[in-house]
């Protein structure tokens, strides 16, 4: 057979008369991302995201589809190719209806993955739903008391009838675990032998000193009053939080190997030096403090606090870290938490000796607000019954059987592949922008349940042609077809038959094929979460 | 109008026994359940699914692409309201609207509640020069407007216009004298040319008077249709235009005598009475008429040459022994007997003729690369899927010329070596589908096509496949999908059709123009041919011009012509006098070219580096009330919804591109929007997979590149040309006399009834429909 000879990113390549660029950087190890292509499937060439550029006639052009000719010169990893792709990513991600994550999970400041945890209520897996739950938030049980529930008010049940009580539902795990005889310890990874001073054992501090035991540093907890918690044991009342309930919390961070400094007061009985001096690294958690007190020279203030780099939340002294309060009076206990676990990676890489880069950000596509009669796709797959209220009273929280009601109004509007999905993967290696091209009206929300497993979502479809291929091979009486044309082409089952009619064989093939969360399992990709503690 | 299932079953059934049952007959299928049923019943489909190799993915994905296929019942009549370029800039959407009114219709229904008509738009009839057209089943009506809706429906309602049946014409016997000529295009017949027809037969039989009607494809001059051409041995033909059926006999006694004297006699007193009744001068000349040395026809005429449209107005376009005699087939028998292949496709080459489809890819080359592969299945195609809003060329040509057309196929199959072939025609244009099918018959029995052509070794069938509303189809690789009985979705070229094309074989893809100046070059020579045009473009380009301007037509011009010559001397200007301000070229492919710049030749390279494109051949001419927004967003709405939605630049690029322009022909976009448009634009242009992606952009680049001070004037809430609806407002001036006809007409009431009195229109109430300001007798209303 005829040999063509090609360079692709520098190196030589002889493949078959007939070999696409796609098979001729494969043969070299190169790989070239790709969306409407499957092996063993003829090129869709619906997508354009695979281009590459062609050095000889200084053109952009498709690897799944472009036969290899004699004396191509292909670079596929150029800013030219880079930012080519991302415009196609942007195109796509402008007319994706759909979220990767939950409006409530992305609300939290934690972004605690609250659809999984109530699937995990739902069936009934209570220790697996406290690994959940813990992941992300160090005290839920105290914020299961005084959280004002953001998540909440971003909750699309709203439009139906009135949101998932998520607080009550996590306080709930929380309780449930307090009760029991052990209660959950994290796998802890093995010591680093670094040490970190926590100065200030509020919530943001409790929370830093938590989540750096659990990379395996050793933490010191100091801080200016008798007990641990800060303003959750000195300024919340009792009857909201009560205090056996804070103090058995606080009680599972320090059993992890926290040594807890009580009544220790930065510039009194220690400075930051000698803190430097004995430790790797100092997390600053004072909350809110009086900026005219001097506690180093070398550290930057505002009038709102200590300054940080908001990403990193590094202070302008290398090593030393502050979060919560002192670097912005807030309300909510949740976001000092939550810079309390930021802390903790930031730190983790810092005495690693890794650049600090934030704590990874995921792309998120986002649809936005639920326009009207998108709640009767939604509540598809939920009871339709309002808001459980607890039997015993608000102080009493959920019994297990009122717990997993509850759990049954959830929408479950996250994604269904939110790691599997190529349009994300894609989105997040390239910086993709979903507003770039954003069209005024979105097309509106759909989903599909008539199939026993599977979920079809039409606004998540990129119309690759990929499942239509899939059923024709196989043989589907019916299979998938697209209607229409232009900006209103679907895909569908023909003649409005039902899901199940269409998929009787290739159900799995088209799932796993589909390159976003079109066609999805029902019961998600749950084993697969990505651990980014 | 419930139709039972047995009933649908059993017609299905018949009509598949005539399709036969392979995957590429779904589109003839779902035509003929269609037209028996007005409309898909889906028990029809799932009967077609059980019976042929046609699945349901198919027969779902095929019917729901194509516009002409409705899956719900309709009224009893369908009003098509064109909305193809020339109409719109002449007010179509004004008259869709006014349809909506007249008949009741609201909300997101399109069929009035009696269920006798049903409104839907279609991008374009093809008859630009009697813009806005409107047609009601087969009957259709030009020059509508707004306050004339109601007229047209009555009329329609009567039933005093039909679609007048095409018969042979008849054959010379002694004792006549001289031809009469009536065009028979679809501009002429949109106009009436068949019932002037009717009326002629009549009064022939009446007077006795013996001479030859002849049916003549289009003359070009489609401003002044229906034409009617008086031909007598001793006199200057004399050509009569814009004739009505109460013209024809007087037209007829200028040239004629009756030949008894009694007959005479009455012909006479009908005259007269007629003259007393009508209040006439005996003597005035009825409808204006000319002989060809009039200046207008002559400089309409004089600087075109006829190549494709040869004999244009003077041959009977189905009459083949005509043909013949006027120089047809000679050219393929030439080919047959005294060339080979290589001889044929190097006369195309030398010539130098390109396609006149659009891209202007060699002919020669195409021909040579299908020769020369070693496929042992070749087809041919004629790509007669004009689909662009504002051209009529492949209309006219396969209406007028379809032997010509025939004629270039044959010789092409035998350079190239195929022997099937098909003609791709628009199901819109139903004149050219019959003239075409009966062509092919006719070459049939004349041993022109089949086995053994003209007792040659060479052998040819050629088949029509009709389209069924898709403007994508125009492109190559969707054509060849729509054949096949696909969406009509284009595949990644290459392989291209020449060397991979319809059923995988190597397929010859030429525009019906390209086939028809074939038989030309073999005739003349090469070198006649590309004698005529520039470096690169060679030979002659056929245009529908359209628009305002004075004279349009179908015109047929040397290449290197310039736009203003086309413009000024052809056309004769812009009518009413107005200002010229730019002509659209190629439609939505093509672009938009100030007046300034009209000194620039039609040549592929020239029009391609100012932005615009060949195309197929659409000229519209705009004039100061254009705005050139406005129709940018035209073409935009025309792409974005003739894209097949296959890549990703084009279905949501044109979308998003739309919709900017959407905003800001409603005063409502910004700088930055702006910025997004011609961003947006240039990726779609270089990131589409097929042609029609790569060009959509071109009207907004264009408009954007010399007309960039309108956008800005927009975003300030100003429409210059006053088009834009949402920026501006109808008002009365102080010259209204207080006839009180606009207050009557107005479908709103937006006007009171105040006689003797300056009328004043409610802002709050106006829909700026225009019929205020067309009715008007004083001129009154302005528009600020």
């Amino acid at each position: 057979m005829k040999k063509i000879n090609l360079t692709i990113n520098n190196l030589t390549v002889s493949v078959n008369d007939g070999s696409t660029i796609l098979d001729a950087a494969e043969t070299l190890g190169i790989a070239i991302p790709t969306l409407c292509y499957v092996p063993g499937y003829e090129p869709n060439a619906t997508c354009m995201f695979c281009v590459v550029h062609e050095l000889t006639t200084d053109s952009l052009i498709l690897a799944c589809s472009m036969p290899a000719k004699e004396g191509m010169i292909i670079e596929t990893d150029t800013a030219r190719v880079y930012e080519a792709r991302k415009d196609t990513l942007d195109l796509l991600l402008s007319e994706h209806v759909g979220d990767c994550e939950a409006p409530c999970q992305r609300t939290c400041p934690t972004n605690m993955n609250i659809p999984l945890m109530i699937r995990q209520i739902k069936e009934k897996k209570f220790d697996e739903v406290l690994i959940t739950v813990k992941k992300n938030i160090a005290l839920p049980a105290a914020m299961g008391r005084i959280c004002p529930a953001p998540c909440e008010k971003a909750c699309n049940r709203t439009s139906y009838d009135n949101p998932v009580a998520i607080c009550l539902l996590k306080r709930f795990v929380a309780d449930r675990d307090l009760a029991k005889e052990i209660p959950y310890r994290p796998e802890i990874f093995s010591k680093s032998g670094k040490k970190v001073a926590v100065v200030g054992a509020g919530p943001a501090g409790l929370s830093a000193a938590y989540y750096l035991s659990r990379y395996g540093h050793d933490c010191s907890l100091f801080d200016r009053n008798k007990k641990p918690g800060g303003q959750l044991q000195y300024g919340v009342p009792a009857d909201k939080l009560p205090r056996p309930v804070l103090d058995a919390e606080i009680e599972q961070i320090l059993t992890l190997g926290v040594e807890f400094m009580s009544e220790q007061i930065l510039g009194k009985n220690f400075s930051l030096g000698e803190l430097r001096k004995d430790h790797d690294a100092v997390v600053l958690a004072l909350g809110t403090i009086n900026t005219d007190v001097v506690i180093d020279p070398d550290l930057q203030y505002s009038p709102a606090g200590i300054t940080v780099n908001r990403k990193t939340f590094e202070t302008s002294i290398p090593g030393v870290f502050a979060g919560g309060n002192v670097i912005s009076e807030g309300k909510m206990a949740i976001r000092s938490a939550a810079h309390g676990k930021f802390i903790a990676y930031s730190v983790n890489r810092y005495v690693s000796g890794l650049s600090l880069t934030g704590y990874p950000q995921r792309f998120n596509s986002m649809m936005g607000k639920l326009i009207e009669g998108e709640d009767k796709e939604f509540i598809k797959e939920a009871e339709v019954f309002d808001r459980v209220e607890p039997a015993g009273g608000l102080n009493a929280g959920y019994t297990v059987d009122e717990a997993v009601n509850e759990s049954k109004r959830c929408f479950h509007c996250d994604c269904r592949k939110p790691e599997s999905c190529k349009l994300r993967q894609y989105s997040e290696k390239y910086g993709a922008d979903r507003r770039r091209f954003k069209i005024d009206r979105r097309k509106p929300f759909r989903k599909i349940v008539q199939h026993e497993l599977v979920n079809f979502e039409p606004g998540k479809c990129i119309h690759c042609n990929i499942c239509v291929e899939i059923t024709k091979k196989a043989g589907e009486k019916l299979g998938f077809t697209f209607i229409n044309r232009g900006f209103d082409v679907q895909m569908t089952v023909p003649f409005n038959e039902s899901l199940n009619a269409g998929l009787r064989k290739a159900a799995k093939e088209c799932v796993d094929s589909c390159p976003t969360a079109a066609l999805s399992w029902r019961n998600g990709e749950e084993g697969l979460h990505r651990d980014t503690t | 109008m419930t139709i039972d299932k047995e009933n649908i079953i059993a017609e299905t059934d018949r009509i598949v026994q005539k399709t036969g049952t392979a995957e590429s007959a779904v589109i003839p299928i779902l035509h003929a359940i269609q037209k028996k049923y007005n409309y898909l019943p889906e028990s029809a489909l799932r009967r077609v699914c059980e019976i042929t190799d046609i699945t349901p993915a198919s027969i779902t994905g095929v019917s729901t692409f194509y516009t002409q296929f409705r899956h719900t019942p309709v009224g009893k009549h369908i009003i098509h309201v064109c909305v193809g370029t020339a109409c719109h800039v002449k007010g179509a959407q004004l008259v869709y609207d006014a349809f909506f009114r007249e008949l009741g219709i609201t909300g997101n229904q399109d069929t009035d509640s009696n269920g006798l008509f049903t409104v839907q738009k279609v991008a374009c009839l093809g008859c630009c020069t009697l813009a806005p057209v409107v047609q009601i089943d087969d009957v259709t009506y030009g020059h509508v407007k707004t306050n004339t809706v109601s007229t047209v429906l009555q009329d329609f309602l009567s039933g005093r216009t039909k679609k007048g049946e095409y018969r042979p014409s008849d054959k010379t016997s002694s004792g006549q004298v001289g031809e009469i000529r009536i065009g028979l295009g679809s501009c002429c017949v949109a106009s009436g040319s068949n019932k002037v027809r009717q009326e002629l037969e009549q009064c022939l039989i009446d007077t006795g008077i013996k001479t030859q009607v002849k049916r003549v494809g289009c003359v070009g001059m489609c401003h002044r249709t229906p034409l009617m051409e008086v031909i007598t041995p001793d006199q200057e033909p004399v050509l009569y235009d814009k004739v009505q059926p109460k013209d024809v006999r007087r037209i007829l006694l200028t040239h004629y005598r009756p030949k008894s004297l009694t007959k005479q006699l009455k012909n006479t007193a009908v005259g007269f009475l007629e003259n007393i009744l009508e209040n006439n001068q005996p003597n005035e000349p009825i409808r204006q008429s000319f002989n060809t040395r009039d200046p207008h026809i002559n400089s309409f005429l004089g600087t075109q040459v006829h190549i494709a449209t040869e004999y244009c107005g003077e041959i009977d376009p189905l009459d083949i022994g005509e043909y013949r005699l006027r120089d047809g087939f000679r050219a393929l028998v030439k080919c047959l007997n005294e060339y080979d292949p290589q001889e044929i496709i190097e006369f195309i080459r030398s010539s130098g003729l390109r396609g006149r489809g659009g891209a202007g890819f060699s002919t020669g080359e195409k021909w040579y690369i299908v020769h020369k592969s070693d496929d042992e299945k070749k087809y041919l195609i004629c790509n007669g899927d004009e689909g662009d809003p504002g051209a009529f060329m492949d209309r006219m040509i396969l209406e007028s010329y379809p032997f010509r057309v025939i004629e270039g196929m044959i010789i092409a199959a035998k350079a190239v070596g195929a022997h099937e072939g098909f003609l791709y025609i628009r199901a819109e244009y139903p004149l050219a589908v019959e003239r075409i099918k009966n062509a092919i018959s006719q070459c049939e029995h004349n041993g022109l096509l089949g086995n053994n052509i003209q007792d040659s070794d060479f052998s040819l069938t050629l088949k029509v496949m009709e389209g069924a509303g898709a403007f994508v189809c125009g492109e190559e690789t969707a054509l060849i999908s729509s054949i096949e009985g696909h969406r009509g979705i284009p595949r990644f070229r290459p392989p291209y059709p020449a060397q991979k094309g319809l059923w995988g074989h190597s397929t010859l893809v030429n525009n019906c123009e390209t086939y028809a100046t074939v038989p030309w070059i073999l005739r003349n020579g090469a070198k006649e041919f590309s004698q005529m045009g520039t470096d690169k473009s060679k030979g002659t380009k056929v245009f529908s011009l359209a628009g305002k301007i004075a004279r349009g037509g179908l015109i047929e011009v040397p290449m290197g012509i310039t736009i203003r010559e086309i413009v000024e001397e052809i056309g004769g200007g812009i009518e009413y006098g107005r200002q010229f301000k730019a002509v659209q070229i190629g439609g939505p492919s093509g672009g938009c070219i100030p007046a300034e710049m009209a000194d620039i030749r039609v040549d592929y390279e020239d029009l391609t580096k100012a932005g615009a494109m060949m195309g197929s051949g659409g000229l519209l001419v705009m004039d100061e009330n254009d705005c050139m927004v406005d129709i940018a967003r035209y073409f935009l709405t025309f792409t974005c919804d003739q894209s097949c939605g296959k890549c990703t630049f084009c279905r949501i690029g044109t979308r998003y591109m739309l919709d900017i322009l959407n905003k800001i022909c409603a005063g409502k976009g910004t700088l930055t929007d702006l910025q997004k448009l011609e961003e947006i634009a240039c990726k779609t242009k270089q990131r589409s997979l097929c042609g029609l992606g790569k060009t959509a952009p071109n009207p907004v680049l264009t408009t954007l590149r010399y007309f960039r001070e309108e956008y800005e004037a927009h975003l300030k809430g100003i429409c210059p040309a006053k088009r834009c609806k949402d920026l501006i407002k109808y008002s009365i001036d102080d010259s209204c006399i207080g006839c009180t006809i606009c207050a009557q007409k107005c479908p709103v009431g937006a006007i009171s009834i105040m006689p003797y009195q300056k009328h004043i229109i409610k802002q709050d109430v106006c829909i700026k429909c225009g019929t205020c300001k067309q009715v008007c007798p004083t001129d009154s209303v302005v528009i600020l």
